[in-house]
């Protein structure tokens, strides 16, 4: 809370005004209803083609990822940048499932089981380390994973990819067209949202900053901080698998090659950008690093130092990401209005 | 100030979705008949795969015809995509290339960008000429018959390797190194297949792409006639100058030689009599005269000689077109495919025919370096595609 | 007996360029509490520069060695006054990622000006070997080597005897207390950067002779960097022995357990480590940094 902020909240109390907490105000339930209404339309405003249909699925998908990436460093307190790893893990597993149980939620929940146990076993094993060494044992940890992919032959067809994936299924009806598949990705990624809503709302949230920001401390006031850290950090991790295994049955075809270290550092940029104080964050960040780079293809070979520049201002500018600008311009009204 | 920023984020989000919203296609149409032909050209344009004048050969190929008064009198325009190196990323390329309506595509240097875009150009029904290697983009197993491959496939490379190194260079023990990605790693397979079959002993490496140290392979490889390496030119080079430094005497055959070579990134004193490149289109050292008029004509747009290059057979790519629409006289695509399925051409690169599997090559040559030039050592023809 | 002293050798080549990569990130931790994502991006840097002066203005190849050196320092400083100053007091992750941003113009701009395709930095020596145990050794590795060890002298020397190495040490051990001191970090900022980015200058430009100039040469080699870093417990001296540690072990093990599982020996090493001793190898007592 800043200076101001607070001084605006001690004058409402003299006045005898109810103040709710921070994470009480701004109608959060109100906010997601309208985002998922907006979300909605945003296909027949955007256009309809094959390749806008498929941008803004990636988009959705990005942002279940990133969200997933927000459960695990904001809410589990963990920075992990084995994000690439549970996405790629996702996807085979949910194929893998769909295929073996013949029908794709099945798919799509195996592959979340196993990649929240996967992240309940790095979190479990890395337990005494400092972030930053978690964070490197992450990527090592990532690292050998994709290797298994990619010596694993059977299970993830090596090079030669996975062509026979089960096309999305709801309540009967096969999503055979992308655009299709966009309201069903939504609906998973309003789902999450709404999850992660319940969750900061909720007294859990207050033992879960406590953990993130005064770890030893936290367990002396009683609470159980590792435990609840590790079911968070799992559910990050479920949710990174979701965002693969959405992935994958979106696509007719993936192989090794679509998956490296790069997704992580994108997902990363995705949350700073987006902005780490706000669940949409990872969602405004999404679209900012999917689009980006459609947006730059006319500057042909110029459009990576652009991206990297771009990148620069934003961080610069907006210290809080984008989703700050609520914030930023109100301390900006703020200050003309002399206050 | 608080105006200034709010706008700027509003406005910037306006224009983005203005911008995308106004590249919506219409539907529907496709080539009118008149007006320009238009090529969309797949390749990869940013990121560490980028290779400088990838596009040249094509661009020759395009201002060539278009000054001979172009396809069917019309003029051929082309633009190019960024295919990137993920098969999303190709997906999406060529989602918006199809929205170009081209009549024809050419491009795709990696196997799985194809296989991811084959919805979009089965949607789309425009025959592709592409420069893929691996089993995975067989008509078969692309599920399309618009796809014809203009480069070797990894089994005929193979089989021209070792037929090289068996026969020619007399090797009965081989080390095979080969980089961990999939045309490389599948091209190694098939080597050590026929290897197999012809009892001739393999030792074999995989390697990271990004390796940075390759003693262990050369070491191994000491006990060998020949020493085969399947990466890329940087791995070339450092399988050459490793080779030199730990003393190897035997053969040597790389996949990317000859480019390493053009680039200077092996020292001219390591290319001995032993060290051999293999190339599918060497048009800067082939003497047949089309290929000499190709360099001619190179040198004169680019002002450099033409390099070892895998687009360089782009050049064919765009005549083979022009001739087999000329032929039938149209480039309605259904017909264009089945002229294409037919297509028994004299190119630069040397005779391309589709056989069932619309394969159009079925030659590898073998380059050697004789006083430090590069030269034609043998070509191996009629080589079984095997997919 | 060839054999295994060429594997030892080519380890401690890849060792030395490991130990000066990881040497420039600790120094820059050390003072600054900031990790260089661009740090491979800088040796990449140094690579071309010394392509530029060696082949493209025909320059003396030990005048290339400073001019280096010297142009890698501006750098660094640069990238200092760009990519830290104005963040100075943001998150730690804030700065992180400027350092990668940073690190991606760096990459994306020499592919502009030199093109991407690869590039060959000729050693001084050509290729010239000299048999050791009868394993025939480079001079450039022996170059390598030898050049690395002045260098830990030089850096041993600067640290402990001088006054700037006396405050990046009261740095590292305790920040807040050394900036009570008086410690001007402002001051020392730019100075470590170009310090750094010198390191990293000089690990290009003798490891480019025997791969290929390249806009990804450095970023490839950063992960064994940063396994360094971890073990030797962001310790100078640490991080030179577990950088050689680090290369040896992956040579040794290329060389006689699995040669087609290369790459993962790395990963493997940081994995086991952190998993069995999570402060690192080399024991120190210091608080959480980040």
């Amino acid at each position: 809370m800043s200076v101001s902020e607070a001084r605006a909240t001690l004058k409402d109390l003299a006045a005898g005004k109810v103040v709710p907490p921070p994470a009480y105000r701004g109608r959060q339930w109100l906010f997601l209803l309208l985002f998922a209404v907006v979300a909605w339309f945003v296909p027949e405003i955007y256009g309809r083609s094959a390749y806008h249909d498929s941008i803004l699925n990636q988009i959705l998908i990005n942002a279940i990822l990133a969200l997933g990436f927000y459960w695990c460093f904001r809410l589990a307190g963990q920075f992990t940048f084995g994000v690439f790893a549970m996405y790629a893990a996702g996807a085979y597993v949910s194929v893998w499932g769909a295929n073996y149980f013949g029908d794709f939620w099945l798919g799509l929940v195996s592959a979340a089981v196993v990649t929240g146990l996967l992240g309940a076993l790095a979190k479990l094993v890395f337990a005494r380390l400092s972030p930053i060494y978690f964070a490197i044992a992450t990527v090592g940890l990532g690292g050998l994973m994709l290797i298994l992919f990619r010596e694993w032959v059977s299970f993830t067809g090596g090079y030669n990819g996975v062509g026979d994936i089960k096309i999305p299924v709801f309540f009967g009806d096969k999503l055979n067209l992308t655009h299709e598949r966009y309201y069903l990705i939504l609906a998973l990624l309003v789902l999450f949202l709404a999850l992660t809503i319940a969750v900061i709302r909720s007294p859990v949230m207050r033992e879960l900053a406590m953990a993130r920001d005064k770890g030893p401390v936290a367990a002396t006031a009683g609470l159980r901080p590792r435990t609840l850290q590790l079911i968070a950090f799992a559910v990050g991790t479920a949710m990174q698998g979701v965002a693969g295994s959405l992935y994958a049955h979106n696509s007719s075809y993936f192989s090794l090659e679509s998956f490296s270290v790069d997704i992580s550092l994108s997902v990363l940029l995705m949350v700073l950008l987006g902005g780490l104080g706000s669940i949409y964050g990872p969602v405004i960040g999404a679209a900012i690093v999917v689009l980006l780079p459609e947006l730059l293809r006319g500057a042909e070979k110029y459009s990576e130092v652009i991206y990297a520049a771009l990148v620069l201002v934003i961080i610069v500018a907006f210290p809080g990401g984008i989703a700050d600008i609520r914030r930023v311009a109100g301390r900006w009204v703020r200050r003309a209005r002399g206050r | 100030m608080r105006k200034r920023y709010r706008r700027a984020a509003v406005a910037l989000s306006a224009v983005a979705l203005l911008a995308a919203a106004c590249d919506s296609s219409a539907s529907g149409g496709g080539d009118s008949g008149s007006g320009p032909i238009r090529i969309a050209l797949m390749g990869i344009i940013t990121g560490p795969s980028h290779l400088d004048g990838w596009d040249n050969s094509f661009k020759l190929a395009v201002d060539e015809i278009n000054a001979a008064g172009g396809v069917l009198g019309r003029q051929i325009e082309y633009k190019e995509f960024d295919s990137g190196i993920t098969p999303q990323a190709a997906a999406d390329a060529t989602n918006l290339a199809v929205e170009y309506q081209p009549n024809l595509i050419i491009g795709y240097s990696v196997s799985a960008g194809l296989k991811a875009s084959i919805p979009g150009i089965n949607a789309a029904g425009v025959p592709v000429i592409h420069n893929t290697l691996a089993k995975l983009t067989s008509p078969d197993s692309l599920g399309s018959q618009l796809t014809f491959r203009l480069s070797p496939t990894g089994n005929q490379y193979a089989t021209a390797s070792y037929q090289y190194l068996t026969q020619k260079a007399g090797a009965r023990s081989i080390a095979l190194v080969n980089t961990q990605d999939a045309s490389p790693a599948e091209g190694a397979g098939e080597f050590q297949a026929e290897a197999a079959k012809g009892g001739v002993r393999v030792e074999h490496r995989a390697v990271s792409p990004t390796v940075t140290d390759l003693t262990e392979p050369v070491l191994a490889a000491k006990g060998s006639d020949a020493l085969f390496v399947w990466g890329y030119n940087e791995t070339d080079a450092l399988a050459v100058k490793t080779a030199a430094a730990n003393g190897y005497q035997g053969q040597y055959l790389g996949f990317n030689t000859a480019a390493a070579a053009q680039n200077n990134l092996i020292p001219a004193g390591l290319l001995t009599d032993k060290v051999h490149a293999m190339s599918f289109c060497p048009l800067e050292v082939l003497d047949t005269p089309a290929a000499q008029k190709y360099q001619q004509a190179y040198t004169a747009k680019y002002g450099v000689p033409p390099g070892n290059s895998s687009t360089s057979s782009y050049y064919d790519a765009v005549y083979i077109f022009k001739n087999v629409a000329e032929q039938i006289k149209s480039v309605d695509p259904g017909q264009i495919v089945a002229g294409l399925a037919k297509v028994d051409y004299q190119g630069a690169c040397g005779e391309e025919k589709a056989d069932a599997q619309h394969n159009l090559s079925h030659s590898v040559s073998i380059l050697s370096f004789a006083g430090g030039k590069q030269k034609v050592d043998s070509t191996m023809n009629n080589l079984d595609a095997g997919f | 007996m060839a054999h295994f002293v060429a594997i030892v050798i080519s380890g401690l080549t890849q060792g030395s360029v490991y130990a000066l990569i990881a040497l420039g990130i600790v120094l820059l931790q050390n003072a600054t509490g900031v990790i260089n994502f661009a740090q491979g991006d800088l040796i990449t840097l140094g690579a071309y520069v010394g392509f530029w002066f060696l082949v493209q203005n025909h320059g003396n190849p030990v005048l290339m060695y400073v001019v280096v050196i010297l142009v890698m320092f501006v750098a660094g400083v640069a990238l200092e006054r760009i990519g830290y100053a104005p963040l100075r007091n943001r998150q730690p992750l804030t700065i992180v990622i400027s350092t990668f941003a940073l690190g991606l113009a760096i990459r994306s701009a020499l592919g502009a000006w030199q093109g991407s395709d690869g590039l060959n930095l000729p050693s001084p020596f050509g290729s010239g070997t000299v048999s050791i145990f009868g394993a025939a050794t480079s001079w450039q590795s022996l170059l390598t080597i030898g050049v690395t060890i002045v260098v830990g002298v030089v850096l041993y020397l600067l640290m402990q005897r001088s006054s700037l190495g006396r405050q990046v040490r009261a740095l590292a051990a305790d920040r807040e207390t050394a900036l009570l001191q008086g410690i001007r970090v402002n001051r020392l900022s730019p100075l470590i950067f170009g310090l750094s980015s010198a390191l990293a200058g000089v690990a290009g430009v003798l490891i480019a002779p025997a791969l290929s100039v390249s806009p990804s040469l450095g970023f490839n080699m950063l992960l064994s960097a940063f396994a360094a870093v971890i073990l030797g417990g962001e310790r100078l001296g640490g991080v030179a022995f577990a950088a050689i540690f680090v290369a040896l072990f992956q040579s040794l093990a290329t060389g006689y357990v699995s040669p087609n599982l290369s790459d993962a020996y790395p990963f493997i090493v940081l994995v086991l480590v952190l998993a069995i001793r999570p402060q690192g190898l080399v024991k120190v007592v210091r608080g959480v940094r980040f």
